[in-house]
């Protein structure tokens, strides 16, 4: 929980007080972000920008209990700005390493872990056909294990809607991985 | 049994990918790009808002301030408004101006030659100010002359036009003086 205490010094221009607010916020901002677009700069971008924003905004925050949901919406926002941004391929184009370091990694399941790039391609090529807000309810839902409430807060989707593209999400994923592995 | 199969699978990729959570290692990195960025754009901010820090920084209430710069807005809006009112009045009296200067010149010639006839036609003898004459019978009476005037020189002209004719008037007037001179 962020300390109240904190969020009004910074909106007082403190920029003190702003570095620790930064050092709390950045981990779990970088950890939407670079599940949702699956690189690590591109990732570090979103929490720079999510960042200055906050700064820019503080002002609109009432209490602390809110914070860590506004800041979730900021980086969703963002992921979505740079999304839109890329050109979507049509066809996934499965990589063949990618498939096979998963594959062996799966095998030695539950004892194997993946390292930051790793993670960063299989997420990559997971997600290629989801559309952003597909992938926004998968990351936050079955990376950062949120539910539909916490969800629907963020990104101001119905729980009809976040169920709607959860189902399609893990179709779409749970086809890809029967095909490819 | 296919569909167990996949879900196998699904979950532990989505349970491989969960306990691999992405650590962000250059926090420092993005703290100082953070600190620099808004320090740069608060530069620019205060660059163009020094005016009304200078104005306004005596209060650090956020509503106060938007509410006196808000005024101030406003007030400077109004003073414009007012400004051009003022100005596109003056521009319409300066119009008038123009317009009465020139009313009298047009208004009154007409009168005056009127007059001028009217003196020359009595001879110097009429009063304007004390005459019982309508103004519509002063007008017949100088159209009366001017149209007499005209059928004057007309028939002046047909005379010096025809030598026999002018021959014949001298002859008639001759006559006349003799006959005046014999009475």
């Amino acid at each position: 929980m962020i300390d109240i205490k904190i969020i009004e010094e910074c909106r007082g221009g403190n920029l003190n007080n702003f570095r620790k607010l930064v050092e709390v916020t950045s981990p779990f901002a970088y950890s939407v972000a670079f599940r949702m677009l699956g690189d690590e700069d591109q990732a570090k971008d979103a929490v720079q920008e999510t960042m200055v924003t906050i700064w820019q905004q503080l002002r609109r925050i009432k209490s602390a209990s809110v914070y860590k949901t506004w800041v979730y919406r900021i980086v969703i926002n963002k992921c979505y700005d740079n999304l839109r941004k890329r050109k979507r391929s049509i066809e996934c184009n499965a990589n063949e390493k990618t498939w096979t370091m998963l594959s062996d990694t799966v095998s030695q399941w539950p004892s194997s872990e993946l390292e930051d790039k790793e993670t960063a391609m299989i997420i990559s090529t997971l997600t290629n056909k989801l559309s952003p807000k597909q992938k926004a309810v998968f990351v936050l839902s079955e990376m950062e294990e949120m539910t539909s409430d916490e969800i629907a807060g963020i990104t101001g989707m119905s729980k009809l809607a976040i169920k709607a593209n959860l189902y399609y999400a893990r179709k779409s994923i749970s086809e890809m991985l029967e095909k490819y592995l | 049994m296919k569909m167990k199969k996949n879900d196998s699978k699904y979950i532990k990729t989505i349970d491989l990918l969960r306990k691999s959570k992405p650590l962000l290692d250059s926090s420092g990195d993005i703290e100082r790009e953070v600190i620099r960025r808004i320090s740069s754009s608060a530069e620019q901010v205060t660059d163009s808002f020094s005016l009304l820090d200078l104005l306004f920084g005596w209060t650090n209430i956020v509503w106060i301030r938007r509410g006196l710069i808000a005024t101030s807005v406003m007030l400077v809006a109004l003073f414009v408004y007012q400004q051009s009112v003022i100005v596109n009045q003056l521009n319409w009296i300066s119009r008038q101006i123009v317009i009465n200067e020139e009313r009298p010149i047009r208004a009154t010639q007409p009168e005056f030659v009127r007059q001028l006839k009217l003196l020359k036609i009595t001879g110097g003898r009429y009063n304007m100010m004390n005459s019982s004459i309508s103004e519509d019978q002063i007008e017949i009476l100088i159209e009366s002359v001017d149209k007499l005037q005209t059928d004057f020189d007309n028939l002046m002209k047909i005379i010096q036009d025809d030598p026999d004719l002018k021959e014949l008037i001298e002859k008639k007037l001759n006559e006349k003086e003799q006959r005046k001179v014999k009475l």
